[in-house]
């Protein structure tokens, strides 16, 4: 399959996302956050990403990817988010694993949250919880990559979870990367409305049905994203720039970019500026900047996002390659 | 925040490293100047032109578009020259011509003369295709021309960039380059017409370009192209002198094989701190040279400490690897510009008024470089020479038995060395970088193993002897040298084991028996800064011998420390040693030998001994072993 088959079939899956939507919100809201703390400063794009959190984005770049690197977001006093993800090198890609996990306060017996009620306290419990295993290959020089994932939300000691699936392609041309990924490819999660709040969904208000027989139902966050990257250097500095498209399930367009202007004083040694701009989906919101820090082949990530009515949230990341 | 950006500051300057050199015997070294003729690296009296000639459609460079003097008609190229479909493309639309439509692109600068003048023609090699190569070596030109030289810098940029394999196109460019001055030289009208002496004709070429100049030698006397042998050649120029910049080599293998190169001059110069072609691989073309003839030629290679890639061009500078990489190269280190490209304008200028103009007054300096120590910048050289008189005895390479030397009647003996074995060179980049040539290696501890650490034995020693015909056929007289080339190592070997009396009674030796074993030697060898030095012994059939230490013939140092990378990790991971093994030769006049000990008779030369009697322990690697009897012009001025 060439870039061109593969653009078509993303093409072809968007009126697919499209007459699919009508099921908001959408679950397990881990997979509306970001994977990784240099990715966030960059808007939040990584869908031609080099770096192994690529895992949450585009499987297909695990294929150049590599390293190991955690990261841990602050995103209200009740709402925190970290990732972890690793690939190596297998056969012509590479082969990663990664974790996600949201922890967070929320009304009581809420399903499902989303990034802007997630933020709220409440005296609910909930977590959420994506564990990825993706493999990447090149053929003909064009990379191609698969994730199989389980994801799952919790609200007190109840729970709701999902295989999902994402699929990439990516190639570089014109010395940029292209790629294009088409992700949490999987069926809707639910939860018995006994145990959940239905206030987002109308599933759990059917008359004379008794609560405890009736389930609330959230569709995955189907997304389809068309992105670039590039990298040069401008005198004794390196500017990489990204930018991608997203189609969300509910039709919902989320262009995004960032750009990172880095300088190195002694090889293996660098620091660099991040910004990155976003159309914002709830609880988002549209800035996100950041700031790295390359000893050798440890690299220290800080990013900033900004979120709905104000406020901001902090991710910091450590990445061994 | 604070503490995070000093941990980061001493993380780096932990992984930097201290700047880090030999320390420097120049002010000795280069104390003589026992040349009398005037500085080759200073200008002539001719007054100096030049023009440029090429396509005159060069739509990139004015000079070759508005500005020629003589138009040149195209060439195709693309037998040796060759890229990915959209590579060459590209190439096309940056440049405006295919592979199959190559410019003959040249700056020259000319003497103002009746003439005819040698002609010498210089090439760049690969750099940043659009940062002109072929203008950085003007320096080279306002100095020949003006010494009564053509200079022709050759315009290759178009094949700079991401090429590979196309150094024998490179040499091809050359050599029709070559074809077009022999046509001007040959037409009446022409105002380079009977000016251009094609019977002394030197290429010099830098990096790439140095190994496309040996190739072109190599071409220029083929009949047919050796990868393809329906593209036929008819050049047979009289390419008198090569002289090569801190070359590549192996980068083109003629049918496979390394590159032949006869019967020309050859010098090769590369420099320690090369942040490029890290390796001296210019010494394997050194190796492979060979005089054939008869006629008297000479090749020569000189190591110069501290001095980089790029600065003999004055268009690269002293980033070696593009302007980003003073991220890792430790510029620190280097020679200054100017210095470097003063070594380039004195060897240079010697090297061709030597084989040109036959000005054998320079001769010398290529023998031993400290009779030239004022015209020389002040830091440490280290130089290969071989003339084509040169006869081998032990050139260790023939076969595995230690005893047998190159040539039938050659035995060789060991007296109480600790370390006697042949191996194969290897050049800096480790074992995968072979120098193509065996050496052997030779280690002494003239202490005696125990208690009494003053003990002193016997000096130990290295014998090659000559039977009686083969002394006879090397004709060795008063006016004869021998030839020796050799590096001194770090290692020093332990004590050597005390002398066992076997007449002594059987219980006796049981009771010494029972004595605890010696220590052992470490195994790390110390590093030790004692200078280094020996005697060469020469025996007579009558047994008289002459010995004079190796010292007098030139300065046996210890390897010269090398920190290209400013990482020393990255250094120690990239090279398995700090230090490029470089021999010395040591071309020692026989009339030296005969002054010193009279009894003694050259013409009845029977063996050429070692004696390590100067340095109680130590090791040093030794190859090309032999005699000469035509060395007599590089023995003009007697060594300091």
């Amino acid at each position: 399959m060439n870039l061109r088959q593969a653009a078509m079939l993303a093409v072809s899956l968007s009126p697919i996302t499209l007459a699919a939507q009508g099921r908001e919100p959408f679950a397990p809201v881990v997979l509306s956050l970001p994977g990784g703390a240099r990715t966030l400063a960059l808007g939040n794009v990584g869908v031609a990403g080099r770096d192994d959190d690529v895992l949450f984005f585009n499987p297909s770049q695990l294929a150049i990817a590599r390293g190991t690197s955690a990261s841990v977001e602050r995103l209200s006093s009740a709402a925190a988010t970290g990732s972890l993800s690793s690939v190596i090198r297998f056969s012509t890609g590479g082969v990663a694993v990664g974790m996600r996990m949201a922890d967070y306060e929320a009304p009581s017996n809420f399903f499902p949250v989303n990034r802007d009620s997630m933020l709220n306290a409440g005296p609910g419990r909930g977590t959420s919880v994506e564990a990825a295993v993706g493999l990447a290959m090149v053929a003909k020089n064009i990379r191609f990559g698969a994730t199989a994932k389980y994801v799952e939300d919790n609200v007190q000691s109840f729970r709701a979870g999902r295989a999902a699936f994402d699929l990439g392609v990516s190639k570089d041309m014109l010395r940029t990367t292209w790629a294009l990924a088409v992700q949490n490819l999987g069926e809707s999660m639910s939860m018995r409305c006994s145990i959940a709040s239905a206030a987002q969904s109308g599933d759990c208000v059917a008359a004379g049905v008794p609560l405890s027989s009736q389930f609330t139902t959230a569709q995955l966050p189907l997304k389809t994203t068309l992105g670039a990257y590039h990298t040069r250097p401008v005198g004794q500095f390196d500017l990489a720039a990204t930018a991608a498209v997203s189609v969300l399930r509910n039709g919902f367009v989320t262009p995004a970019g960032g750009a990172e202007l880095g300088y190195s004083w002694l090889d293996g040694y660098s620091i660099a500026l991040r910004a990155g701009g976003r159309r914002p989906i709830d609880g988002e919101g549209a800035m996100t900047a950041g700031a790295g820090l390359n000893i050798d082949r440890l690299s220290i990530d800080y990013a900033l996002e900004t979120l709905s009515r104000s406020r901001v949230a902090h991710r910091v990341g450590l990445r061994v390659r | 925040m604070r503490r995070l950006l000093v941990t980061t500051t001493v993380l780096a300057c932990a992984c930097t490293q201290a700047l880090s050199l030999t320390k420097d015997d120049s002010p000795v070294v280069l104390s003589h100047q026992l040349i009398s003729a005037p500085n080759p690296g200073e200008k002539g009296s001719f007054a100096v032109k030049t023009m440029y000639y090429g396509s005159g459609t060069d739509k990139r460079r004015a000079e070759f578009r508005d500005s020629v003097t003589i138009k040149t008609k195209t060439v195709d190229g693309s037998p040796f020259v060759s890229a990915e479909p959209a590579q060459a493309k590209s190439k096309e639309k940056d440049w405006g011509f295919p592979f199959s439509k190559m410019p003959i692109n040249g700056r020259v600068w000319y003497p103002v003369g009746d003439g005819p003048f040698p002609l010498v023609l210089i090439v760049h090699g690969n750099h940043n295709e659009f940062d002109y190569s072929d203008p950085g070596y003007g320096y080279l030109g306002e100095l020949l021309a003006s010494r009564g030289f053509i200079l022709v810098s050759v315009d290759e940029n178009f094949i700079n960039g991401g090429l590979r394999g196309e150094s024998d196109g490179r040499a091809w460019l050359l050599l029709k380059h070559l074809e077009v001055w022999k046509r001007w030289n040959d037409s009446t009208g022409n105002p380079f017409n009977h000016k251009v002496d094609m019977t002394n004709i030197a290429l010099m070429g830098h990096s790439r370009g140095g190994e496309a100049v040996g190739i072109a030698a190599a071409f220029n006397r083929l009949t047919h192209y050796p990868d393809d042998a329906n593209v036929k050649f008819n050049f047979n120029f009289d390419i008198k002198s090569v002289f090569a910049i801190a070359p590549v080599d192996g980068q083109y293998r003629p049918a496979g094989v390394p590159t032949p190169i006869e019967n020309v001059n050859y010098m090769v110069i590369h420099g320690s701190h090369d942040g490029d072609v890290s390796s001296f691989n210019g010494l394997r073309a050194f190796q492979r040279i060979k005089f054939t003839d008869g006629k008297p030629w000479f090749k020569t290679a000189w190591y110069v400490y501290r001095a980089n890639h790029g600065q003999w061009n004055t268009q690269w500078g002293n980033k070696d690897n593009g302007p980003r990489s003073g991220r890792y190269l430790d510029l620190r280190g280097l020679i200054t510009p100017e210095e470097q490209r003063q070594f380039s304008k004195v060897t240079i200028g010697a090297f061709l008024e030597a084989t040109l103009h036959n000005k054998v007054e320079y001769l010398p300096m290529f023998r031993d470089h400290r009779v030239a120590g004022t015209w020389l910048p002040k830091t440490m050289y280290i130089t290969r020479f071989q003339e084509s008189g040169f006869k081998s005895l032990a050139t260790f390479d023939e076969d595995v038995d230690v005893t047998t030397g190159s040539v039938p009647g050659v035995k060789i003996s060991a007296d109480s060395l600790a370390t006697w074995k042949e191996n194969a060179l290897n050049l800096r980049s480790g074992t995968g970088d072979a120098l193509n040539t065996n050496a052997v290696t030779l280690g002494w501890n003239n202490h005696i193993r125990g208690d009494d650490t003053t003990k002193i034995g016997s000096a130990a020693s290295y014998t090659i002897a000559m039977s009686d015909s083969l002394a006879a056929a090397l004709a060795v007289g008063r006016e004869s040298a021998i030839y020796l080339s050799l590096a001194p190592t770090e290692a020093k070997p332990g004590p050597r084991a005390p002398f066992r009396d076997t007449t002594k009674k059987a219980d006796s030796a049981k009771k010494d028996d029972k004595k605890p074993p010696a220590k052992k030697p470490d195994a790390k060898p110390a590093k030790d800064t004692t200078p280094v030095d020996f005697s060469v012994e020469l025996v007579d059939a009558a047994g008289h011998t002459a010995r004079l230490p190796i010292r007098r013939f030139g300065v046996p140092r210890r390897p010269l420390e090398i920190h290209i990378l400013r990482r020393k990790d990255e250094e120690q991971q990239r090279y398995p040693t700090q230090y490029e093994l470089v021999l010395q030769t040591y071309l020692m006049p026989i009339s030296d030998f005969t002054q010193a000990s009279p009894s003694f008779d050259p013409t009845h030369l029977r063996s050429i001994r070692l004696v390590f009697d100067k340095l109680v322990a130590g090791t040093i690697i030794v190859d090309d072993i032999g005699v000469s009897s035509r060395a007599g012009p590089f023995m003009s001025v007697s060594e300091p």
